[in-house]
Formats: structure tokens, C-alpha cells, sequence
């Protein structure tokens, strides 16, 4: 048996046999992936109500024989989340980040990097933080640790340096942007505002260096906002196999 | 031809998509009846038929009854100015051992759930707005877990009910009964410390 604490997010959890809670959980050291809680839908005593989606937590993980759920033999709370309880905005984009790391990385491999973005976006969605530009980045940040980074400031197949122009080709299959020339030999899936695409390129640019209100208030107030929440989720989809149910859900409060 | 299953294991397998039923639990059960007067086990067989028969959805508050209107309903001693929404219709026991509430329920079968992709439109929230506009209604109660999934429905609700005139209340987090501050998460104490009551005014 081995035992290993480690930080995670709770992402999913499902009622087990009589009385266990399988808890899917991102861990800061071994990715995605679930556990069970021993008693826990029937005694309070050991885990408390802490148990909950999008709750931060201390666990402590002891893996047994292979092939066995790992045991979550204990947990203390980092941080309930209770902002995100604000509004149903933040609900949906929380649970849509989770959506994401849930269903698109592996489960037992470790994701650092991606684990320290998802648990600042989530900060920054329940402290007031800016809702656009907060999900925009965490997505970037998402597809470069899955190893499918957009190519965004040259053309993703000729390698072109990007000119200023006021609308740019983007292709999935490609990767990224296309210049003019490449354009007809390619399969376009939208066009968006120049200044959009490079507003993402300075974002990727300034990586985990948190950005200064001024900058924030800027963008997030860019008419662009749409069309990028429609890239990003869009270019994600394509290297996913599921459509995350979230999005849909997020979609509908949108429309409604 | 399919082969024919033991009936044993047969009632073993469905006894154990009982929630919170698991293999052992479901066999002691199939191996008490199989024992049991061959009477109890028809009449429990009688008793299933008829719940699938006859058992509905209340037409007022969507509560699981026999009949509907249900007895809260129906009932003329009940308030049904004051509608308390729960998310199952378990939860009304409790609340209603509370011995403090005498206005009606209204059941939304479910909570929202994004990544299960549980929307409005499956949980019995039409039914709800349907029961608000067509009578006077002063005070919606919002008596659902205060999880994840459970404060998302609350917020949904408060969003969809504001603008209508009524009172819209939830039952506060705080302490538990019997419980102890030293071993209550902090976000609980928090959150009983915001939501503090006043018990006495300064001396003045
Ligand atoms: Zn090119
Ligand atoms: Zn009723």
C-alpha cells in the first residue's frame, strides 16, 4: 500500500455500493482520477460536507493492489469555492473547466502546470475576477499541456510570419491560422478579427504573469469576446471525442 | 432459445439497482424472502404492480402520490400561499418532522447539473412557475442542498422568480444541531459568521 497527499479539485461524484462516494478528483500530482470514499454518504464524520464539486482540497490517496479504486482516506478543505456560487455564469464556466480536464486528459497522469491553471482560473471566476478573459486563458493554457496549441502568430502550414490584417483564416486540421496564400488549399473553419487573434497571442505571451486590471478591463470589453469563445471551445473540441455536456449547458443559459 | 435464470439470482441482479444496495445487502434480501410465507412475498409482488399502476405525479406540486391532488395538497389546513420547493421527494419527511411549516411543497425532482447535462427542462421547474402565475403566491422557500448542483438550481430559481412580486427565500448554511466549531470546515463557520442573527439590541 502506498499512501500519497496531495492537493486536488473535486470533479465528479457518484454513490457507490451502500454507503461509498466515488469521488473523480484532479490531483495536483496524479492528474485526473477516482477514488472512493469509504462511508461517506453514510457518516458525516470523517469528510464533512467537504466532498463537493469544485471544492479544493488536502487528500490523502492510498493506493492498493492494482486494478482497485485507490482509497481517498482522508480530506481536509482548501477552499469551498463559495464564490463561484454567485452567479450562474460562474457555475457554468467552473464546471466547464472541469469538464474539460475531466474528459480530456488521462487518468493517472500528472499535469502540474494544467493543475495550477485550473485552480487560478477558478480563483479568478469566484473572486469578481474577469470572466472572458480569465476562460480564454485557461484554455490556451489547457491546449498546450494536451500538446495542441494553436498556432496563432504565423501560418500553421507554411510558417509565414502573420501580417496585420483585419480578419484571419483559421483551420482546425491545420493547427492554427493561415496566411492568404495557403488559404484555398485549405479547409477554413472561421475567420476571425485580426485584433482578436493577436489579443490571444499576447495573452499566451504573458503566461502566468498576472495581467494588470487596466489590460483586463480592456480586453474583456472587446466586441470580440463571441467569436473567441467560439474558437477556443471549437479548436478544443476538435482534438476531443466527446462534446462536453457543460458547454451545451452554458449555451442554452446564453440563448435563454 | 435463451437460457431461463435462477430466479434467486435473477432477483439478486435487480434488487441491486436499488440505490445504495449492494451485492450482499440484495442477497440477504432474496435469500428473506425465498424463506418468508409465500403471502408476504405476493402481497410485496402486489404492492410493486400497483405503485407502477397507480402511483402519479401530483398535478399541483409533482410530488409522487396515489392520488391528485395530494393529501398536502388537498389538505385545507395547508397555506398554499407559501410553497416550499425541494429537489426530491424525500426531502419532505424531514421538513415536515421540523413541525414548522404548514404551507405546500413543490418537487423538482433533480437538481442542475452542467456536466451531467441536467437542464431546466428536466426537472419540474415549468410545472412551478405554471402553479405561481395561475394563484396568489406571497413566499417561494428554496429548501435545497446547499451542494454544488444544489446552489447552482437556487440560483437559477432566484433568477427566474425575481420581478414576480413574492418573497423568494433559502434556507441559511450555519451549524448543525449538536455539532462542534472546532470541527466545522471554515467556510461553514464563514459563512454562519456573515449570516449571524441579531438575539438582543445594544443598551441604549
Ligand atoms: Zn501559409
Ligand atoms: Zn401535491
Amino acid at each position: 500500500m502506498k499512501s500519497i497527499a496531495t492537493e486536488a479539485v473535486v470533479l465528479r461524484r457518484t454513490p457507490f455500493g451502500e454507503s461509498d462516494l466515488l469521488v473523480g478528483l484532479f490531483t495536483r500530482d496524479l492528474g485526473v482520477l477516482t477514488t472512493i470514499a469509504k462511508g461517506a454518504r453514510r457518516s458525516r464524520k470523517r469528510f464533512g460536507g467537504i466532498l463537493d464539486t469544485l471544492a479544493r482540497l488536502n487528500v490523502l490517496i492510498e493506493t492498493r493492489r492494482a486494478n482497485a479504486i485507490p482509497l481517498l482516506a482522508g480530506a481536509s478543505l482548501v477552499d469551498f469555492g463559495l464564490g463561484l456560487r454567485s452567479s450562474l455564469d460562474r457555475v457554468a464556466i467552473a464546471y466547464y473547466m472541469g469538464e474539460l480536464v475531466w474528459r480530456g486528459t488521462k487518468p493517472g497522469v500528472r499535469l502540474i502546470e494544467l493543475y495550477e491553471a485550473f485552480v487560478q482560473a477558478l480563483d479568478r471566476v469566484a473572486s469578481d475576477g474577469p470572466m472572458p478573459r480569465t476562460l480564454a486563458e485557461f484554455l490556451l493554457r489547457y491546449q498546450q499541456a494536451l500538446g495542441y496549441r494553436p498556432k496563432l502568430d504565423a501560418c500553421a502550414l507554411c510558417h509565414a510570419p502573420l501580417a496585420v490584417a483585419a480578419e484571419v483564416a483559421i483551420s482546425y486540421r491545420a493547427g492554427g491560422v493561415l496566411c492568404p496564400a495557403c488559404v484555398p488549399s485549405a479547409e477554413v473553419n472561421l475567420r476571425l478579427p485580426g485584433r482578436a487573434v493577436r489579443s490571444l497571442v499576447e495573452i499566451r505571451a504573458q503566461g502566468d504573469r498576472r495581467p494588470t486590471d487596466h489590460a483586463l478591463e480592456d480586453w474583456s470589453a472587446a466586441a470580440d469576446w463571441p467569436a473567441l469563445r467560439h474558437f477556443l471551445h471549437r479548436f478544443t473540441q476538435y482534438h476531443l471525442d466527446v462534446q462536453p455536456a457543460s458547454w451545451r449547458w452554458w449555451q442554452r443559459l446564453i440563448d435563454a | 432459445m435463451a437460457a431461463v435464470k435462477d430466479p434467486l439470482r435473477l432477483l439478486v441482479e435487480l434488487l441491486q439497482k436499488v440505490p445504495g444496495m449492494g451485492e450482499k445487502s440484495a442477497t440477504r434480501m432474496a435469500y428473506h424472502f425465498m424463506k418468508a410465507p409465500a403471502q408476504e412475498v405476493l402481497g410485496l409482488a402486489e404492492a410493486l404492480r400497483r405503485l407502477k399502476a397507480e402511483m402519479r405525479e401530483c398535478e399541483e406540486c409533482c410530488d409522487v402520490s396515489f392520488r391528485s391532488p395530494c393529501e398536502t395538497c388537498a389538505n385545507p389546513k395547508r397555506d398554499p400561499a407559501v410553497i416550499c420547493v425541494v429537489a426530491d421527494s424525500s426531502h419532505i419527511k424531514p421538513l415536515e418532522r421540523s413541525g414548522a411549516y404548514a404551507g405546500v411543497y413543490h418537487v423538482l425532482h433533480g437538481t442542475l447539473s452542467p456536466m451531467e447535462n441536467v437542464g431546466p427542462e428536466q426537472l419540474r421547474i415549468a410545472p412551478l412557475l405554471r402553479r405561481i402565475e395561475g394563484r396568489p403566491v406571497c413566499e417561494v422557500i428554496l429548501a435545497i442542498n446547499p451542494t454544488m448542483e444544489g446552489e447552482t438550481t437556487m440560483l437559477y430559481l432566484m433568477d427566474l422568480l425575481k420581478d414576480r412580486g413574492l418573497r423568494v427565500t433559502k434556507l441559511p448554511v450555519g451549524l448543525a444541531l449538536g455539532s462542534d466549531i472546532e470541527y466545522t470546515d471554515h467556510e461553514t463557520l464563514g459563512k454562519a459568521l456573515r449570516d449571524r442573527v441579531q438575539v438582543s439590541s445594544r443598551a441604549t
